[in-house]
């Protein structure tokens, strides 16, 4: 190991888990659409990067297991090469408690529409939206990640929010249309 | 105005439980079989002898293959009946692996389409470039 740098021991390791576990894994569900997938990428990430430990410095390692996480993510989602809707049982956990048969519906339609905005992204406006919401990094923390200028960070942020913005109100302005067509027939 | 659109995009899901457990009980599984590898290696051995020898045959046979596929088709012996047409025969592919010959021209026109298409070299400066117009008409 190069000098001064601060190996990552059992201790630095978990703690980064505890911290980390959670906005990683919302990161991670966002390309794979399936709870026990996101978790397992998640787990895969840290093993690599225990494994690793000798090589990586404990100043970088944050940015590091993002960095695996995401690459490992985006290459299950190539090789799977399957559109997938997401089954209930496996859908991910929220934080109140159970809906109704009703309120099932309607979460899984309106999740059902956000992934198909968030898959109209381009993957290099995804990562960057991704990682400033999800993760609530800076922009200089997420062009250490993904190896970009803050600058070029700031600006795909904004295009991937706009282009988000104006996919969920034309789904939205669809549903309303659909519905209200429903309405007049009867149904 | 209330971005309502966003909360539902970044909704904060929660991942499922005993993670960092399961973390721990796969990289202490790791740690134990280091250590199982390290005391193996101390005995002086690195895994049963038919192991190795499995090994050492296959990359025997992968470079007896390599050796073979490098030589020329004539070199390697290659019948003549296999060759037939070469403007038939002559598919990369078999002509790579020595099943067919190369065409004498790098663009010859298949037996069957010789009364609808015709190709002529042009003449370029450089020797190391072959350029073809390959013109087709259409047949109905």
């Amino acid at each position: 190991m190069a000098a001064g740098r601060e190996a990552i021991d059992r201790a630095a390791l978990e703690e980064l888990y505890a911290r980390v576990e959670k906005p990683l894994y919302n990161v991670v569900y966002r390309w794979l659409w399936d709870a026990e997938e996101a978790h397992d990428i998640v787990q895969e990430a840290f093993y690599r990067l225990w494994r690793a430990r000798a090589r990586v410095d404990l100043a970088t390692v944050e940015p590091l297991v993002y960095r695996i996480a995401i690459n490992l993510a985006s290459n299950r989602r190539r090789s799977r090469r399957l559109w997938q809707w997401v089954s209930w049982d496996r859908s991910p956990r929220r934080h109140s408690g159970a809906p109704d048969a009703g309120e099932s519906l309607a979460l899984e339609q309106r999740r059902a529409a956000v992934r198909r905005a968030v898959e109209a992204l381009p993957e290099r406006q995804k990562r960057v939206v991704m990682l400033c919401e999800l993760a609530g990094m800076t922009y200089r923390q997420v062009a250490d990640i993904l190896d970009i200028p803050p600058g070029t960070v700031a600006s795909r942020r904004h295009a991937a929010l706009k282009k988000l913005r104006r996919s969920l109100a034309a789904l939205t302005a669809e549903k309303r249309d659909h519905d209200r067509a429903l309405e007049r027939t009867g149904l | 105005m209330t971005e309502r659109w966003k909360e539902q995009v970044f909704e904060e899901l929660e991942p499922p439980p005993g993670g960092l457990s399961r973390l721990r009980t796969r990289i202490d599984t790791h740690n134990a079989r280091g250590v199982e590898k390290n005391m193996r290696s101390a005995d002086g051995g690195t895994g049963p002898w038919f192991g190795r020898a499995a090994v050492l045959g296959a990359l025997a046979v992968a470079v007896a293959m390599l050796f073979v596929l490098s030589r020329a088709p004539s070199e390697r012996g290659c019948p003549a009946e296999m060759w037939g047409d070469p403007a038939e025969n002559a598919h990369p592919a078999l002509v790579h692996y020595g099943l067919a010959r190369a065409p004498e021209q790098p663009v010859t026109i298949a037996p069957a389409r010789r009364h609808t298409s015709a190709a002529i070299r042009v003449p370029v400066e450089r020797t190391d470039v072959v350029f073809y117009w390959v013109s087709s008409a259409k047949s109905n």
